[in-house]
């Protein structure tokens, strides 16, 4: 495996991972985050709503009373006004006090102010009905608590506003409640609350001050604002459990998305995608191992041999990328790249000599359809040179028995192709098989040329296979020549033509170029 | 039954020519306690009776004022302690607007109030007397200021500029007067009550039209605190 290009892979398939990863915490946490605001909203806008019915429930029923004491024909202060009043106070938890007046003097009343009467200096609200009423302050303090007072006539309620908020759900937080845009009430009494006017209604998160601020507005009969903070630790502390749900979640998406991309990083890590990767980089090459004629020793040729070497420099072997190739349908692409490279190295050579061709090694696949043949035709005009140039070889396996096939070879031929059977023998074709197809050389496999002067069984073979092509008017090539003997051999049986590394070695094009040049006459 | 100033004049001369016959009376305000209409003047007029309130001249109003803040702080036991003024003013507004509902135009200034008749219950030209609807309205008015006891109420009456100088001071002084009268009737004291006439001096709106000089005939109230210093 090629260093860079598994790192690469992996590189990238690490920063996928953490990638999705992030991607799917923070969408995780944002949803985690919208949960809570919104439970947070639904909380404190149901408070507020609470609070707000009751608060103005509380405000008007206290009018209504003061109008029907004033209203009252009992004789004033005495005892069936007092307990006109006293029935009014006792039954009202909320009611510290009520009183009698005339002007600024109190002359009879029930409740808890009776030593001492309350006169604030500065009333907060005074309306056309005639009602008049003093916010909580410390004019309207009795005992350390802030009354809320209200007067309407000849009488007046006080009122402890404390009894308006509730204690229990506020848990951590801090609230508190306006009227008419004065603070009536807040649990704790002294908590520092930002006023409602300066704050967002709904839920907001304040980064400054590390806490989380609710507002809500009741606008019915009285406008009503209840306006409520919580650190936001106890904010998160709260909704740790469904942050705690969510983040386990969050986890097991991160695996499943984890072995997802491991799988498909160990797909793309496989041979297949880098032998596209490789086509499509152009990393498929081409050597060529010279044909020479066994009589005069003169190069006619070459046999172009894909070979594939990787940026780092690493070689794969043909035996091992070709059958992947097959087995991936890349073997069409694979034998367009040796024929781009043969017209790429020696377009200029096959033009200055004809009698120079090159064979290209066919697979299955390009005897399927018209395609191949079709761009073969492209290319060698594109390349203006004649279809002379290319030999095609055609592995006997490959010879399929179909119409196709036959068609095809024979277009081949008709535009001026040579077509050869490659590794004859090999395969279980007999002489009437052979004859079906049209076909002009024909190549001997190797293990046969090595078996000449062994008397194994195979080198008898060999002489017939000699003789099958002789019959069909073939010419013979003999691939994997290695000794003078075998080329002795051969020439008596009357083969002409052989390559091998008695020859020479498959060539890069820079060096058949030069051999060609040298041995040309 | 309005009275015409030249048919006066040539009255009052006929009758100062014509000794025989008493002295002709001035025109008085009728002391007319029931909101009945009012009645032409008799043949016969007896004589003014004696002023309610005290009657000051414009230039000694501040003066005369606060000498009778003085005197009623002293006098008056429900005079009100200083840190208690505030809450005796707010709740006294509230009262105010309570029972007089828009009738008489209210407004309050720092620790005063100020209130007007409103031109609808003004004064005839060249009469003192008070209108129905303006009784109904002064009658609210006394109420509060039956129970509001420390509290002093000047008034000051205004004429437009029809008739001579002299007489529309004696007629502004006059519907002061009446305002006074109905009060002191239905139960405010005396002593908290001081009057001022204008005459034709502060107008409110232009006499050229009609109905400037019916916003010029009124009468306005000032109301302020008895405090205790």
């Amino acid at each position: 495996m090629g260093m860079r290009r598994k790192d690469k892979i992996l590189a990238a398939a690490a920063l996928v991972t953490l990638g999705g990863v992030a991607a799917l915490l923070a969408a995780a946490s944002w949803m985690l985050w919208r949960e809570s605001i919104a439970a947070e909203q639904a909380y404190v806008g149901g408070l507020a709503s609470r609070l707000g019915k009751r608060t103005e429930a509380m405000l008007l029923d206290t009018r209504d009373l003061l109008a029907q004491f004033n209203a009252s024909t009992e004789p004033r202060c005495s005892p069936a006004h007092l307990k006109l009043m006293q029935a009014a106070a006792v039954s009202r938890p909320h009611i510290r006090a009520i009183g009698h007046w005339r002007a600024a003097e109190r002359l009879c009343g029930v409740g808890f102010l009776q030593a001492g009467e309350l006169k604030p200096a500065k009333a907060d609200r005074i309306y056309e009905s005639g009602l008049i009423a003093w916010w909580p302050s410390a004019q309207t303090e009795v005992g350390g608590v802030q009354l809320f007072l209200m007067r309407l006539g000849e009488h007046d309620v006080a009122i402890d506003p404390r009894q308006l908020l509730d204690l229990g759900p506020m848990q951590r937080r801090q609230a508190g409640l306006w009227v008419e845009g004065l603070r009536l009430a807040a649990v704790p009494w002294e908590a520092d609350l930002p006023a409602p006017e300066s704050v967002v209604a709904g839920v907001t998160l304040d980064q400054a001050g590390e806490r989380v601020i609710s507002r809500f507005t009741r606008n019915a009969v009285i406008p009503i604002d209840v306006v409520a903070i919580e650190p936001i630790g106890s904010f998160w502390a709260r909704h740790l459990r469904s942050l705690s749900v969510g983040a386990a979640f969050a986890l097991a998406a991160v695996l499943a998305w984890t072995s997802l991309i491991w799988r498909y990083s160990r797909r793309q890590l496989s041979l297949s995608a880098q032998l596209r990767a490789a086509l499509a980089a152009g990393e498929i090459q081409a050597q060529y191992q010279p044909v020479v004629e066994l009589g005069s020793g003169a190069c006619v040729g070459a046999e172009a041999l894909a070979r594939w070497v990787r940026e780092d420099g690493e070689r794969v072997s043909p035996d091992v990328f070709i059958p992947v190739a097959e087995q991936h349908g890349l073997a069409h692409e694979v034998t367009l790249a040796v024929l781009r490279a043969i017209l790429r190295d020696l377009g200029e050579l096959l033009s200055a000599r004809p009698g120079i061709s090159i064979n290209l090694n066919l697979s299955h696949e390009d005897l399927r359809d018209e395609r191949f043949a079709q761009r073969l035709a492209d290319a060698l005009r594109e390349a203006r040179l004649p279809c002379g140039a290319i030999k095609l070889e055609i592995t006997e396996r490959a010879l399929v028995n179909s119409d196709t096939s036959r068609r095809l070879i024979r277009e081949f031929r008709a535009r001026g192709h040579q077509v050869a059977v490659d590794d004859f023998g090999t395969g279980y074709s007999s002489l009437s098989y052979l004859a079906t197809f049209e076909l002009d050389v024909l190549k001997i496999d190797k293990s046969f040329v090595d078996a000449i002067g062994t008397g194994a069984a195979t080198s008898q073979v060999a002489v017939h296979v000699i003789e099958m092509a002789k019959s069909l008017g073939l010419d013979c090539v003999a691939e994997g020549v290695q000794t003078a003997e075998q080329v002795e051999w051969l020439r008596q049986q009357g083969v002409r033509y052989g390559q091998g590394y008695l020859f020479s070695r498959p060539l890069p094009a820079a060096d058949f170029i030069r051999l060609v040049e040298a041995t040309a006459g | 039954m309005r009275i015409q100033w030249p048919v006066l004049i040539l009255l009052t001369v006929a009758l100062t020519a014509c000794k025989t016959l008493p002295d002709p009376a001035p025109v008085a305000p009728e002391p007319a306690p029931q909101p009945s209409a009012p009645t032409a003047p008799p043949p016969s007029a007896p004589p003014a009776p004696a002023p309610v309130a005290t009657v000051l001249a414009a230039t000694q109003y501040e003066a005369g004022k606060q000498q009778r803040l003085a005197t009623l702080a002293r006098s008056q036991p429900e005079a009100i302690a200083a840190d208690q003024a505030g809450y005796y003013l707010d709740v006294q507004q509230a009262r105010l607007q309570e029972k007089l509902a828009g009738r008489l135009g209210l407004s309050r200034e720092g620790e005063r109030f100020v209130l007007r008749l409103p031109s609808q219950l003004g004064f005839a030209t060249g009469s003192a007397q008070l209108r129905d609807e303006a009784r109904s309205a002064l009658s609210a008015l006394a109420e509060v200021l039956r129970e509001f006891r420390p509290t002093l109420i000047s008034i000051f009456g205004h004429t437009d500029d029809t008739g001579p100088a002299e007489l529309n001071q004696r007629l502004s002084e006059q519907r002061a007067q009446a305002v006074a009268k109905f009060l002191s009737d239905t139960g405010v004291a005396r002593e908290r009550l001081l009057v001022v006439g204008y005459g034709a001096s502060q107008p409110v709106a232009d006499n050229a039209t009609p109905e400037g000089r019916d916003q010029n005939r009124r009468v306005e109230l000032l109301l302020e605190p008895v405090v205790r210093r």
